[in-house]
């Protein structure tokens, strides 16, 4: 009975422990695939909500309202990567002081060219009050006049970056065919005071993209269903024939229309519960409350063009190209260096030397440099070859710091691949009267030389991600490193920078998401590499 | 092959044997200039203060370096992390070991390598936009940064060290041991757990030293998580710096010739007797368990 009992109580222990280990092997590679999908995902994807102060739908073609009848289009140079474009942005574009750079808009380091269509002086005048606003209202001298139609299209094409305001009218259909045209958003939400009014610490200040329309159609009937004070919603419209006309065909008929605009504009500040949609301009114009729009955006993050673009402030815009160079060219020069060297005292610890107590010292030398963290080598490597021998941030003493630490990787692993290699190779060779040297060199080496890489390559896999040592060896200018005593950044220290100086969390995880495929590289470039060692010595 | 002189060869072994001392160098080099750099500190300010002291002010008007607050917060992180990291790693080394075939052990086997491969700067930014704002939700904590979140991440950090000794010791026990018990009618865990992992201790317990080694000497996935202010730690949810951190924190702005700077050499030098003592240890235990599995 008791014996029956312990048994059953030892099985019942070994079924525990069991989905103990297996629990814990599962977490292990749970946290792996967690951590590299979290970082591909957010590298790949951007999800945000943004505030916004104009609703995301936009209009083509525009026009002021002075003149109606005359729409206008915005049109950009080809390569300008932008779908669509604020009013404030665009208004910006034209009047800032400092000339404008896309950078703002599409994150491409790429000056705006500004152009207006100014064929005579009506045109000048839409143009000019569609591109500036109460607060800004002075064109700057950088945006260029172009009086035909033949001109615009030529400036679109050839300037880089160029953007124009062009009326539509003058453009032969064909014309336009190829050219691209931005639309723009420019409508805003306007509501009655009292809609924003604080009441309990809450006031509604914000509301979803997509609860806009529901304002109008009677879906929302009161404010106190989306946040706000218990009034009654009042829809109401404004219908002229300019763009407020297009934006009446967007509404339920549940709204009140209305054709003059002072008795609108006075109906919206005077009639509690009030909301109306209102062009961007209008709500400055007119000093209407306005609530903010968020919108919810999924972008696609990482793209060709970071990966091929330079970076421009601090990394904000552009891409990683130069960085990415960088990096590769950190590697190779640190292996140049390292791997002679590990290699080489592999190649005197495994076959010439015996076995005494200097040799051990060597050995625990080895040992303990391996265990140095990386934060100590950058401590040295500012101190010693920064500071000492006057060499400066730069490219050349970061490549020395780090030969010193990635020496202990290979030395290991080539001491392992040079033990790997029987001894019959050697006696063999020895005996056909080869001597050492060209036993180790013709022989040794070959045989050893899948392992003797490998290693290489784990030691690749840790320059890649080295942070600590390069921040006071190697600098942070992100430009293309041009001599050996450059400053310049790689991948690794580009993501802490990003992070640390907070210019854009999504771009940190771009690049990790690049540094994460680099590592997959390596990774599979060791297995490859001990996969054939195997067959190798099975055969 | 004439022109192989054996005075050619003797030059060549003689070039070899100096590569060979490189690494022996860099560490007498590295030592003698972190010292030379910090020691002086105490010409101006008492070794003992500077240790048991956790007031960090270096650029005041009378300026107080103590770095005690960095140690405790050193060692409670590596703690923590420790906890978390031992069990997960002890479990996942017996489990390749013993229980896994050879297709689970070598997809195990490429998962840590990829583990260990992932750079410090990622592990921190998925602290910081993953662990952070769970520990937020979770606690009282008004941001999810400080130790328990440092902890957690330097624990997958180290896991694959400790997999990875634990693993290779427990195949370095002899397999009559196994045999002998799972002969004398134990099960397979009370095999693993009374005779296996007993033979396999001091390699486990190297692998352990090991981890804290590299724990203790991570900086940028600490810097990121960790909240970074020079505060002696109260609890798991306070932030926290470690003497790392302080390095590379300060350093940015220490004055060069500064009494400043010559303090986070200290700070280094205080960093460095941690790392030398912890492979010493290593050492001890990798040579204790090379006898034990030999010796038998």
């Amino acid at each position: 009975m008791n014996i029956q009992q312990s048994t059953r109580r030892a099985k019942r222990e070994e079924k525990v422990a069991k989905s103990v280990v297996y629990l814990f092997v599962f977490l292990t590679l749970s946290v792996l695939v967690w951590i590299v999908g979290y970082v591909l995902f957010k590298g790949f994807v951007t999800i945000k909500d943004t505030s916004y102060e104009v609703t995301p739908s936009s209009i083509e073609s525009i026009a002021s309202e002075k003149y109606p009848e005359e729409p206008y289009l915005l049109i950009v140079h080809d390569k300008v990567r932008v779908d669509e474009i604020l009013y404030e942005e665009l208004i910006e574009m034209y009047t800032k002081r400092r000339q404008a750079n896309w950078g703002d808009i599409t994150q491409q380091n790429l000056k705006i060219w500004p152009f207006m269509y100014a064929g005579n002086t009506s045109f000048y005048d839409a143009a000019s009050e569609l591109v500036t606003s109460e607060e800004s209202d002075e064109i700057g001298d950088h945006v260029s006049y172009i009086n035909t139609p033949e001109e615009a299209l030529s400036y679109i094409e050839n300037v880089e970056g160029s953007a124009g305001l062009v009326p539509v009218g003058v453009f032969s259909e064909d014309q336009l065919k190829d050219v691209k045209v931005v639309p723009v958003r420019m409508v805003g939400v306007a509501v009655n005071d009292g809609v924003t009014a604080i009441i309990d610490n809450m006031q509604l200040r914000e509301i979803r993209s997509d609860e806009v329309d529901h304002l109008f159609d009677g879906t929302y009937t009161n404010w106190n269903q989306i946040g706000g004070p218990d009034l009654r919603i009042v829809p109401i419209v404004y219908q002229d024939s300019s763009i407020y006309g297009e934006l009446t065909t967007q509404l339920g008929n549940i709204a009140e229309v209305y054709t003059d605009k002072d008795d609108f504009i006075s109906t919206l500040k005077n009639t509690e519960g009030a909301v109306a949609r209102v062009l961007f301009k209008d709500l400055e114009e007119e000093e209407l409350t306005s609530l903010s729009i968020i919108k919810h955006e999924v972008k696609r993050n990482l793209t060709i063009h970071y990966l091929i673009e330079e970076p421009a402030r601090s990394g904000a815009w552009g891409g990683i190209s130069t960085i990415i160079i960088n990096t590769l060219v950190l590697i190779i020069f640190t292996l140049v260096f390292s791997s002679p060297i590990g290699v080489m005292a592999a190649i005197y610890l495994i076959e010439y030397s015996t076995e005494n107590r200097f040799i051990r010292i060597l050995r625990l030398g080895t040992e303990t440099l391996a265990g140095i963290p990386s934060i100590v080598f950058g401590l040295f490597g500012y101190i010693f070859f920064v500071e000492l021998l006057d060499m400066g941030i730069g490219f050349i003493s970061a490549t020395l710091t780090v030969t010193l630490m990635i020496l202990p990787t290979i030395i290991r692993t080539s001491e392992e691949a040079l033990k790997s290699v029987p001894n019959t190779f050697r006696e063999g060779s020895l005996a056909l009267g080869a001597t050492k040297l060209t036993t180790i060199y013709k022989v040794v080496l070959p045989a050893a030389s899948p392992g003797i890489l490998s290693g290489i390559i784990l030691a690749v896999g840790r320059v890649i991600g080295e942070t600590a040592v390069l921040i006071y060896t190697l600098g942070s200018n992100y430009e293309l490193v041009s001599s050996p005593t450059s400053s310049a950044r790689v991948l690794s220290l580009h993501i802490y920078n990003l992070f640390a100086e907070a210019i854009s969390f999504e771009r940190a995880f771009s690049t990790a998401t690049v540094l994460i495929f680099m590592i997959l590289l390596v990774n599979y470039g060791t297995n490859t590499l001990i996969g054939r060692i195997n067959t190798q010595q099975r055969s | 092959m004439k022109n192989d002189t054996p005075s050619h060869e003797r030059f060549i072994e003689l070039m070899l044997f100096l590569f060979a001392c490189v690494s022996i160098i860099s560490v007498i080099g590295i030592t003698f200039f972190i010292f030379e750099e910090g020691l002086p500190l105490f010409v101006h300010v008492n070794f003992f203060e500077f240790l048991l002291s956790s007031d960090w002010s270096p650029t005041a008007d009378n300026p107080s370096f103590g770095i005690l607050a960095f140690i405790i917060g050193s060692i409670f992180v590596t703690t923590i992390s420790l906890i978390i990291a031992v069990p997960i790693g002890i479990a996942t080394g017996v489990f390749m070991s013993e229980y896994a075939n050879p297709k689970w052990s070598s997809i195990v086997r490429k998962g840590i390598e990829l583990l260990a491969g992932i750079p410090s700067v990622i592990y921190g930014l998925f602290g910081f936009f993953f662990i952070a704002p769970i520990i937020r939700t979770l606690t009282s904590s008004d941001t999810g940064l400080g130790v328990l979140t440092a902890s957690i991440i330097l624990g997958i950090m180290v896991l694959p060290t400790i997999i990875n000794t634990t693993e290779v010791s427990l195949r370095a026990v002899p397999r009559e041991l196994k045999e002998g018990s799972l002969a004398l009618g134990a099960t397979y865990w009370q095999t693993i757990i009374r005779t296996l992992i007993p033979a396999a201790r001091s390699g486990i317990i190297a692998g352990i030293v090991l981890g804290i080694g590299r724990s203790i000497g991570e900086t940028m996935a600490v810097l990121m998580v960790a909240g970074n202010s020079p505060i002696m730690p109260k609890g798991l949810l306070s932030n926290t710096r470690t003497l790392t951190m302080n390095i590379v924190t300060d350093l940015k702005y220490a004055e060069v010739g500064s009494l400043h700077e010559t303090s986070l050499f200290t700070t280094g030098i205080v960093l460095f007797i941690f790392i030398l003592f912890i492979n010493l240890l290593v050492h001890y235990f990798m040579k204790k368990s090379l006898e034990r599995t030999q010796g038998k």
